[in-house]
């Protein structure tokens, strides 16, 4: 049922991908024209990529929250190293951030304790993979909403919204960017010189060493990366903000509606404010609660 | 003093006599050879017989070839002695020197995978002192020795310096590098592992491969200069001597009365001694060479293959639990180092070190069996407990002992061979020339007979 549009999802990014190589290859010819930016419209061109399933609290018999609630502790992939986000923390050993707590708050409902977590890392390439293969349950990797994402997964209602950044030297002039196809949505539309498939930390890595001139992304993931580097600065990036949502395998709509709900009132009951406060505050990352829209049917 | 046989009896059919009949005075002066004046040949007719002038000097020239011949093959014979011993002392000399070169390059070889496992020893300390968070104990001492290493292999072997040049930088690099994990790491920043990951990779694809050549290239080298001990060599060419005095022996012996010839039996008993003493010096030495670098030099390299990736393993035990993204490839690969310990050690037939692996191995799964059940925390409680550590503590300490002896005797066996194959040089190099002394003296007794 899914292999098709994956594949052609698939197939799409990857011309993509060659068409961007191609548009990256530096002139040499004076008459060449230069490398047009490769647009984010073009790889998720729909007007309804934030719409969602609606909110439902109940678990219900038979349902994928059910057989993870029998279970007796959720699975979640999140990340490792966005310092705020979902980050391994070295005193403690554990991973913490705003991510993590969303993934307490949902399993204190579920299954009936926020401590009946299983924290896997997982990389944003290999969140398809993962939820396909049932080594999670859910996905809480800063994944922006994304109509090509809606076509390899199933998005909840989103916990966070925060602007488009670039994180570079003061006074950089290099076009050499790193990020990622998924966390640097703006990533294609102000490339000329991309190095994709990297995670921010390893994005850092590159910066710092000098591989690449700048790193593009949502503020909140780069706040993150500045926090490590005081000579970096952040400063804003262009297009659309991403919006982060929970990302489930794409035929579980049942539990994408059951976390909305679990997000509309962690909100509600100002777990997301408190959570935001602990970890955003001190980065100064720029981010807020968009509103969900419903209304997406499975 | 044997004297020249006469006409007929044991001479060759059909040869022309020159020597005087045994107990026959000469017909010239006393001494005189028979065969350098035409009148004193027992057979040869008179030098005043009219009309066989010319029979007179067609024989003539004829009985002058037995001294002539003498001289040729005096000549020849200490000419061919002379050279063969050269040859043979140099090829000694040559083979003293290859196992020379071998020592070396056992020593290098056992440096490189030294410097190798002191490599990986520091990685695996590294990863592990993320997991516990403590400062990391081997680390510094793990890359400070092995730069010594590199230094000291530059030293020992300047065909290697190029090579050792470009593993110097990659292992500054490297440390550069961790020091950036570590510095991050205690700041708590996950940029730290990044850095660690990015260690790990440009010791795995820049230092370890210069690493690997070099074991490659000295490898080789020891192949090549375990075979430059000549014994077939040496044996044939002592046989071109040995066959020209006997030749000499018997010639002599069939045109005079006297058999026995004591300057060529000297020197025969001489090229005897010293085809002996060559080839036993040579076979037993490419014998001993065979046996250690079929033993005990495959048992070493082996058990430094698999000392290595046991570290490797080690290493990525530890990463699969720091960098989660990455834990199902980091298992892998350690999977496929835990499989390369096995099969070096077991096709070196070291039991004793695949049992102590074992133990490792149990250990590991106990740690992914809770790292799977989600049991991180415990996992890596597990990983960094002082039971874990003895574990690999005792196969490696183990390990280390077993590769230790068997590179000592693989240096030993090259080192010793040398002065046996200078000793027998050296012998050679006196009894050339002494048997090429007798075959003159001898050779001169004969001559000395005509005059």
């Amino acid at each position: 049922m899914l292999s098709r549009p994956f594949t052609l999802t698939f197939a799409a990014v990857a011309l993509c991908l060659t068409a961007c190589t191609a548009e990256s290859t530096p002139a040499t010819d004076t008459e060449q024209r230069p490398p047009e930016p490769f647009t984010v419209e073009e790889v998720a061109s729909c007007d309804d990529f934030q719409k969602t399933f609606r909110a439902d609290p109940k678990v219900g018999e038979d349902t994928s929250q059910a057989r993870i609630a029998a279970r007796g502790r959720i699975i979640v992939g999140v990340g490792s190293d966005a310092l705020g986000l979902s980050a391994r923390q070295n005193a403690s050993g554990g991973i913490d951030g705003v991510e993590v707590d969303l993934a307490r708050h949902i399993a204190e409902d579920l299954v009936g304790s926020p401590d009946k977590v299983e924290l896997k890392v997982v990389n944003s390439a290999d969140a398809v993979a993962a939820l396909e293969t049932g080594r999670v349950d859910m996905v809480i990797n800063h994944t922006p909403m994304t109509c090509t994402g809606w076509e390899r997964v199933a998005f909840s209602a989103p916990y966070m919204q925060t602007p488009q950044a670039v994180l570079q030297r003061a006074g950089n002039t290099g076009r050499r960017t790193c990020g990622d196809d998924v966390w640097s949505l703006s990533l294609d539309t102000v490339a000329t010189e991309r190095i994709p498939g990297r995670t921010p930390g390893a994005c850092l890595v590159e910066l710092q060493r000098g591989g690449v001139s700048r790193i593009v992304g949502g503020h909140a993931v780069l706040a993150g990366l500045a926090e490590q580097d005081p000579q970096l600065e952040l400063s804003p990036g262009t297009g659309a903000p991403s919006v982060y949502a929970v990302s489930v395998r794409a035929d579980r709509s049942d539990l994408a509606a059951y976390i909305s709900a679990r997000i509309a009132d962690w909100h509600a009951t100002g777990g997301w404010r408190s959570s935001i406060d602990r970890w955003m505050g001190p980065l100064g990352a720029d981010v807020s609660f968009v509103k969900p829209t419903y209304g997406r049917t499975p | 003093m044997s004297k020249p046989s006469g006409s007929g009896g044991q001479s060759v059919p059909g040869r022309t006599t020159t020597a005087p009949a045994a107990g026959q005075q000469p017909p010239g002066a006393p001494g005189r050879p028979a065969g350098t004046v035409a009148k004193t040949s027992a057979s040869g007719p008179p030098a005043s017989q009219k009309g066989q002038k010319g029979k007179g000097r067609s024989t003539s020239r004829k009985e002058r070839s037995t001294p002539t011949k003498l001289r040729m093959l005096r000549g020849a014979t200490v000419a061919v002695i002379l050279l063969t011993s050269l040859l043979t002392a140099v090829l000694m000399f040559s083979g003293r020197g290859s196992m020379a070169q071998a020592a070396g390059s056992t020593e290098q070889l056992i440096r490189m995978h030294h410097i190798k496992t002191l490599l990986l020893q520091a990685d695996a300390d590294a990863t592990t002192s993320f997991l516990t968070g403590r400062e990391a104990t081997t680390y510094v001492s793990a890359i400070e020795e092995a730069s010594q290493l590199v230094v000291e292999a530059s030293r020992s072997q300047p065909d290697d310096e190029e090579q050792l040049a470009r593993l110097n930088s990659a292992i500054v690099e490297y440390n550069a590098t961790t020091s950036l994990a570590t510095a991050n790491n205690r700041q708590n920043f996950p940029v730290g592992a990044a850095y660690l990951d990015e260690a790990g990779t440009q010791l795995r694809e820049e230092a370890l491969p210069v690493v690997d050549a070099l074991i490659a290239t000295n490898t080789h080298a020891i192949e090549q200069q375990a075979r430059m001990v000549p014994a077939g060599v040496v044996f044939l060419v002592q046989l071109v001597p040995l066959g020209l005095t006997g030749y000499l022996m018997i010639w002599v012996a069939r045109r005079f009365k006297r058999v026995i010839n004591v300057g060529i039996v000297g020197a025969t008993v001489a090229v005897v001694a010293s085809t002996v003493v060559s080839t036993m010096a040579t076979s037993t030495t490419a014998t001993e060479v065979r046996s250690v670098t079929d033993r005990n030099l495959v048992a070493a390299v082996a058990i430094a293959d698999a000392r290595s990736s046991a570290y490797d393993a080690q290493a990525y035990q530890s990463l699969s639990l720091i960098s989660r993204a990455r834990s199902a490839e980091f298992n892998a690969a350690w999977q496929s180092a835990a499989l390369s310990v096995n099969q070096s050690l077991r096709g070196a037939g070291e039991q004793d070190l695949v049992d102590l692996w074992r133990v490792n191995e149990i250990n590991h799964r106990k740690i992914r069996s809770l790292d799977s059940d989600g049991d991180v925390d415990g996992a890596k409680k597990l990983a960094t407990s002082r039971e874990v550590g003895q574990a690999f503590t005792d196969f490696s300490d183990s390990a280390d002992e077993r590769l230790r002896t068997n590179a000592e005797t693989s240096t030993t066996t090259f080192n010793d061979s040398g002065p046996r194959l200078v000793a027998a040089g050296i012998t050679v190099s006196v009894l050339g020339p002494l048997a090429a002394g007798l075959v003159i003296w001898g050779i001169g007794v004969r001559l000395r007979e005509y005059q």
